[in-house]
């Protein structure tokens, strides 16, 4: 799994950060991001499409907001673990965690990867939703 | 399907009418009749008359099989048919000969009369009866009513009704006994139709017919005006005077098989007018409970409106007679002058409560929040959009029945009685708060999202767009009106 999601993350050498990359690699760092990423997109779109009675949140702008809600908290949260983490194995090997704007840049990785899996949860769940089918189109 | 013919005479007459096509309109059904109007009235510019005229036009068009199937129960509004005489042609009145532009003494010949029939015409009319002109009907005076409307079974209208008659159609008349066309025309259609002979065809049919009636008593005043020839002080006493022959001739002789009486104590006085355009009275309570005479009278088994030939004592002939003659009247579990559903009889209220209920939520959606409807999944499934809403199924002919529905609500409610049950201003922050004296069970999600939620959740297999558009509300209403106000 942690390779399945790095070649995501990474998308071959698109989103590859030299030495950051390998390390979340190593310490097999992408599969907890992974996992909440499709687990709280999934979950998120479920609740959507058939949790809340209320159509009236059935406007694409609802439906983009929350995703981006939850594309946000995934982001917040690779930002977070990531950095703990690695603060932990560099602190383990009495050295300074030498990264400052690749947690940034993964984190945005990560909010657009949420989006997308969010976007393609939508697409599969939506159709038997009562009130959301036709969101966001 | 057998058909029941409707005679609606005067200005009553197609008010009653009005109301019976508003409740079928609302899903209520005729026991399998189609309903066939006919309108009997000489005051061809009636405002009544017209407005009823419109609304059966409009309701037919909705109707159309072009539009609307009823093979499944998935719609009902509308499912009862209503037809005029001729197949395809909106003809719903009965036309009569020599009464536009004409004084009742040249209609019968006054001039060319010798000296003892001038007499005794003068006898049986006064002189402003004989001046009178008729295009504006007959204004109260059924002295004059029954002379002229005798001439209908000559008319090639009524030749067309006896043509089109089968076994198993019924007949009903609807006509106010303190007026002048209604008062007479009422025992002289039930006399043609039972004495009805060759060459009419199925006069044999006819004959034996189930036919039943309503005769309105007083339940409305007219104000003073010594320039009308109406007055309705003499309400009483046409009444009763009309009473007293109805008990000898149309009851009396049992020449019918159900008599309803209605009327009402608590009266307003509308603005005197003796016809026209100009009258254009305000929908009453009592035509809304007459309308449903005419539907307890189709939900009458047959077995109990049998007729037999009877030999007159006196004499060689036959006639026909009922073999049971049933009287009804109509009333309410209190004298309140705000009629609510509460107030209507058990009965009464099973009938209305959830098909005009449900009417109401459909129209107040189509004219409050259509626009904001079809962004929502059960529009945009069935590609209902803003083109749908301008063809003329939708457009015209449903918006029109619609705002004669919504019209007639109002004038209900402000008549004397008022049966105001709805309050129909609710905003759309408050929609369930529609019946009153009812309070809506909670629900989470409410007013129209509440209506697009249970349209949402309609699974309906129609793929015709009219019958769609009209099954997704029907049943998304039913479900509305049985989860908010237990109305099943």
């Amino acid at each position: 799994m942690n390779d399945f999601f790095a070649r995501i993350y990474e998308l071959g050498n698109v989103f590859f950060m030299e030495g950051f990359s390998e390390d979340l690699y190593d310490n097999s760092l992408y599969l907890p991001v992974g996992l909440v990423m499709l687990i709280s997109s999934f979950i998120g779109m479920l609740i959507y499409y058939y949790a809340i009675p209320n159509p009236k949140y059935d406007r694409w702008y609802h439906w983009f907001g929350l995703i981006a809600l939850i594309a946000v908290i995934n982001a917040v949260y690779a930002y977070w673990t990531v950095g703990s983490e690695l603060d932990i194995i560099y602190a383990q090997a009495d050295s300074v965690v030498p990264y400052s704007i690749e947690f940034f840049n993964f984190a945005t990785v990560d909010f657009l990867w949420t989006l997308i899996a969010c976007f393609a949860v939508s697409m599969i769940i939506k159709w038997k939703s009562k009130n959301f089918r036709k969101t966001p189109f | 399907m057998a058909k029941l013919y409707v005679f609606g005479i005067g200005g009553t007459g197609s008010r009653v009418i009005k109301s019976l096509t508003l409740l079928l309109a609302s899903g209520i059904e005729a026991n399998g009749h189609d309903i066939v109007p006919i309108i009997i009235d000489p005051d061809i510019a009636n405002g009544d008359v017209t407005r009823t005229i419109e609304l059966l036009k409009n309701y037919r068009q909705v109707r159309n099989q072009r539009y609307l199937d009823f093979s499944n129960d998935s719609n009902k509004f509308y499912k009862n048919k209503i037809e005029p005489l001729e197949n395809n042609e909106d003809n719903f009145r009965m036309p009569l000969n020599g009464v536009s532009d004409n004084k009742f003494k040249d209609y019968i010949d006054y001039g060319t009369l010798d000296r003892k029939n001038k007499a005794l015409a003068s006898l049986l009319f006064s002189e402003d009866n004989l001046e009178a002109k008729m295009d504006v009907g007959f204004k109260g005076n059924p002295n004059i009513g029954s002379v002229v409307l005798n001439q209908f079974v000559d008319s090639p209208y009524f030749k067309q009704f006896a043509a089109s008659f089968q076994e198993g159609d019924r007949i009903f008349i609807v006509s106010s006994i303190f007026g002048g066309t209604g008062a007479a025309g009422f025992p002289l259609i039930l006399k043609n139709l039972r004495e009805l002979a060759d060459p009419f065809p199925n006069c044999a049919l006819i004959k034996r017919a189930p036919v039943g009636a309503i005769t309105v008593l007083p339940y409305f005043g007219v104000t003073t005006d010594t320039n009308s020839k109406i007055d309705s002080s003499t309400f009483i006493s046409k009444t009763k005077a009309a009473l007293t022959y109805y008990n000898k001739n149309v009851s009396g002789n049992r020449s019918l098989n159900a008599l309803y009486y209605i009327g009402d104590q608590m009266k307003k006085d509308y603005t005197n007018n003796e016809g026209s355009i100009a009258q254009k009275n305000d929908a009453h309570f009592v035509e809304l409970a007459a309308a449903l005479a005419i539907l307890d009278f189709a939900h009458t088994s047959a077995g109990s409106l049998r007729n037999r030939l009877e030999r007159i004592p006196d004499g060689d002939t036959e006639r026909i007679v009922a073999e049971r003659l049933h009287y009804k009247d109509f009333g309410i579990k209190r004298n309140a002058p705000e009629v609510t559903f509460d107030v209507l009889a058990d009965i009464t209220q099973q009938q209305l409560k959830k098909s005009l209920t449900q009417y109401l939520l459909f129209v107040k959606y189509q004219r409050e929040y259509i626009k904001t409807g079809l962004t929502k999944a059960w529009a945009k499934d069935n590609r209902f959009d803003e083109m749908f809403l301008g063809e003329l199924f939708y457009g015209s002919y449903l918006r029109n029945v619609n705002g004669y529905f919504i019209e007639w609500l109002q004038e209900l409610e402000r008549n004397d009685r008022a049966f105001c049950p709805f309050n129909l201003n609710t905003e759309a922050n408050n929609l369930f708060n529609l019946v009153k004296n009812v309070k809506p069970k909670f629900s989470f999600t409410n007013n129209y999202n509440l209506f697009d939620s249970e349209l949402n959740g309609v699974k309906d297999s129609n793929t015709q767009k009219e019958q769609k558009f009209m099954a997704l509300f029907y049943q998304a209403t039913a479900q509305l009106v049985k989860n908010k106000f237990n109305f099943k």
